[in-house]
């Protein structure tokens, strides 16, 4: 009787001691609410509980609770963890700083898009699910004998531990861990727990990611200044108003108004019709 | 059997989770790389945000994502194919037509820009972002007034853009030389925030801001090479009785061109400036030094602003011409021309010049009949009215301008009485990598008033059945420039003339390709 709740017990002194260290919500925040339908509420030790809402921060510590028709989701670094109704999660950091949800009841989904990196955790009763790259669910269900544990798995394979126990869901599998039964696996269900519908809209700090004074300088807009050139004399540029344009127009060096004779040496001292003569 | 059962029903659970799981993964992917992005971390959002592309193609909110993170990044040509994707797939999403606009703007795209931002107005005219890209575009396109408008509607709309708008819109006014509407906006970008960029900014242009009313001197130097295909505007023709005219030819030459003024204004005030300017052009042949110029002239200037978008302008000239050392013209006159802006696209001038000539050449009779000499005296007075406009076919891009002036020359000599109609038309270009293409066709039509003394056949004239001559001169240029510096610029120019007359040794043609380099500069008293 006792030897299924001495790891249970431990692992949740354990989880308390990582949320005591954090109790203080704005300390660290563990990641933000992403979808939420009916009401959901977080609980700090000690504390009111706090109606959730798009966009909320949660922080280590917090206890997420939903009612009997509500769902949320709450993305904890790169892990998406959404609650069915009538669940209760305890969220915190492992001791290598990855998310831990821990489920006290009800169910819960964690789905792990990553590759690399230590496992976040997914804890229920005495057992813990060690997830990265896994989409994976806890449950917890009542027996006459006391609750017992079920973690699924629907991409890659998933270890499960209890105490020295170990066993690894395959995809499509479930370890079960029943009090007084060593860890076993069953084929999973079909039913998997949603994700949220209604998905939260982008905050509002996305939309002003690109405030234009990320991407703008005094400089966009020149200042009024002289310019080089006559452009900034009079009301208008100042040209030659009988400029070297005109000259030619009248003086035939550039236009064809007097067509001129060039006389090759020796000069012919003659002058006719369209030839200059000098002086 | 129950073995097989129960493998085959994992094996189809473990199939069937595959696709959905692809499904399920993506939003968490894209949620987190918004979450990225929104605390400004977009180089680790982006491999998330694309990664959630791949495994949800038609995820709006990823493409979303990862075009704001490239532009965040200010990679904005990478950012416009996945922000239109978004959009393509959600037309709801709030601010995507701004985001685009913004990489157009950012790309130099301006009208692209533009039409983004008809867009984004369409969506929601009060956005602040909006309404900032608004004022740039307006003024990249020279719309200066309605630029400073947007600023300034930018700045009211949003509190935490009064420093850049206000500086903006403050700049914009005094380009349009509205100073109180630009100390107000001055004014409001230093006390949104005095330690900024841009209220430190505003403060300095605050004291400065009456420099449009300051007194402005500057210089301006060419210089450039040139091949003339004709430099003697001749054509080949034979005489039958000038041994001078046998020899008369078209001669090709390389004619090195340079030009040089200065000016300085001697008054300003916001409605009036006068001042004076000086100049000079030659050029040297490398054959032909007869035809070497040496020009130098000399011009002042009255401007009266008679309302907001009207001046008119005075301006006196001289000018005295040389060519090889022996004196050829001396000249001078006025010309009164009136200004009026129609629009922020389109302006307009009335003109009229006077101008007398004195040529300081002799002409020998050959033959030696003094009706030759007294007909052939070219002093005289011309006067030219007209009017021209210029017109921004897309402002900021595409210029055109257009006129046509009416002349007439009253000479000594009979030979030179003339009418005249010239009409041109240009247009002015910019190009990619900040290239400015310039062309510009005039067509002279010029009926003289007597027969001309200069018909070949000098029996004819004198019986008094020679032609009287008519010219019609068609001249094209083209020229291509571009600013090394905003105080030096290189340019190419191709010119071609083609005068048709009846009276045959005004008959020729003429091309001319040159390079040239000016320099320019300028300074505020």
């Amino acid at each position: 009787m006792l030897r299924p709740n001495i790891p249970f017990l431990c692992a949740l002194a354990g989880s308390l001691v990582l949320s005591s260290a954090s109790a203080a919500p704005a300390a660290e925040e563990l990641g933000r609410v992403t979808g939420v339908t009916g009401e959901a509420t977080a609980q700090q030790p000690g504390a009111e509980p706090r109606a959730l809402h798009c966009g909320d921060p949660v922080f280590p510590g917090d206890t997420l609770r939903t009612g009997s028709d509500s769902h949320v989701g709450v993305q904890l670094d790169d892990v998406g963890t959404y609650l069915d109704p009538n669940s209760q999660v305890l969220l915190g950091r492992t001791a290598a700083n990855t998310p831990s949800a821990r489920l006290l009841a009800g169910k819960v989904r964690m789905i792990d898009p990553r590759d690399e990196g230590e496992p976040a955790q997914l804890a229920v009763l005495d057992a813990d699910g060690h997830v990265k790259g896994n989409d994976a669910e806890a449950y917890i269900f009542k027996e006459k004998v006391g609750p017992y544990a079920m973690l699924c798995e629907w991409d890659e394979p998933l270890p499960v531990s209890r105490g020295n126990e170990q066993k690894t869901a395959k995809p499509g599998e479930c370890v079960i861990a029943k009090p007084k039964e060593p860890l076993y696996t069953a084929n999973a269900h079909d039913q998997r727990i949603p994700t949220i519908a209604e998905e939260c809209a982008p905050g509002p700090d996305l939309a002003n990611l690109n405030n234009p004074l990320n991407h703008l300088t005094p400089r966009d807009v020149a200042a009024a200044g002289p310019v080089p050139g006559s452009d900034s004399a009079g009301f208008g540029p100042i040209t030659a108003a009988a400029g070297p344009d005109y000259m030619c127009d009248n003086a035939g060096v550039c236009s064809p108004v007097v067509p001129l004779v060039v006389v090759e040496p020796p000069p012919d001292p003659a002058c006719g019709p369209g030839i200059i003569c000098n002086p | 059997m129950s073995g097989v059962v129960r493998l085959l029903t994992a094996a189809i659970f473990a199939v069937a989770a595959l696709p959905a799981l692809a499904a399920d993964e993506a939003p968490v992917l894209r949620q987190r790389a918004e979450q990225l992005a929104a605390s400004d971390r977009c180089e680790e959002a982006l491999p998330r945000a694309r990664r959630a592309r791949e495994l949800a193609p038609n995820d709006a909110r990823a493409a979303l994502v990862e075009g704001r993170c490239l532009l965040r990044l200010g990679q904005y040509r990478e950012a416009i194919a996945p922000l239109t994707r978004a959009r393509e797939l959600d037309a709801s999403l709030k601010g995507v037509s701004t985001d685009l606009a913004q990489c157009h703007y950012h790309l130099d795209e301006i009208e692209d820009a533009s039409a983004e931002l008809d867009r984004a107005e369409r969506e929601n005219p009060d956005d602040a972002r909006t309404q900032l890209y608004r004022g740039l575009v307006l003024s990249r396109q020279a719309k200066q007034r309605e630029a400073a408008a947007a600023f300034d509607r930018a700045g009211g709309l949003d509190p935490s853009y009064a420093g850049i708008a206000g500086l903006y819109a403050g700049r914009t006014w005094a380009s349009v030389q509205d100073r109180e509407k630009a100390k107000q906006a001055f004014e409001r970008a230093h006390s949104a925030d005095p330690s900024s960029e841009w209220g430190r900014s505003a403060a300095a242009e605050l004291e400065t801001l009456d420099a449009a009313n300051r007194r402005h001197v500057w210089a301006i130097a060419r210089g450039g090479v040139e091949h003339d295909s004709n430099v003697t505007l001749q054509d080949e023709y034979t005489f039958g009785r000038f041994p001078d005219f046998r020899r008369a030819h078209e001669r090709d030459d390389t004619v090195a061109v340079f030009e040089a003024e200065g000016g300085i204004e001697l008054y300003r005030d916001e409605k009036q400036s006068t001042g004076a300017a000086v100049g000079y052009k030659g050029n040297a042949h490398d054959n032909v030094h007869e035809l070497d110029l040496q020009y130098p002239w000399a011009t002042i200037w009255y401007d009266r602003r008679l309302s907001e978008d009207t001046w008119v302008r005075l301006q006196p000239f001289f000018g005295y011409a040389w060519l090889e050392s022996d004196p050829f013209v001396i000249h001078g006159g006025g010309t009164a021309s009136l200004y009026h802006t129609f629009s922020d696209r389109f302006t307009g001038r009335l003109f009229s010049r006077l101008n007398v000539n004195d040529f300081l050449y002799h002409l020998h009779p050959d033959p030696p009949q003094d009706q030759f000499v007294r007909n052939r005296n070219r002093d005289g007075t011309e006067s030219e009215t007209g009017v021209e406009g210029s017109f921004a076919l897309v402002p900021g891009s595409t210029s055109l301008r257009a006129g046509t002036a009416y002349s007439h020359y009253w000479a000594e000599g009979r030979d030179w009485d003339r009418n005249g109609l010239r009409t041109w038309i240009g247009a002015t270009q910019q190009l990619p990598w900040r290239f400015v293409l310039d062309v510009l066709g005039t067509y002279y039509y010029q009926p003289y008033a007597h027969r001309s003394s200069y018909d070949l056949d000098v029996a004819r004239y004198t019986s008094g059945q020679g032609p009287t001559r008519t010219d019609h001169i068609w001249d094209a240029q083209v020229e291509l420039r571009y600013p090394l510096t905003s105080w030096a610029e290189i340019s190419a120019r191709f010119q071609y003339t083609s005068a048709e007359s009846n009276v045959e040794v005004f008959d020729y043609d003429r091309w001319i390709a040159g390079g040239y380099l000016t320099l320019s500069w300028g300074h505020t008293l």
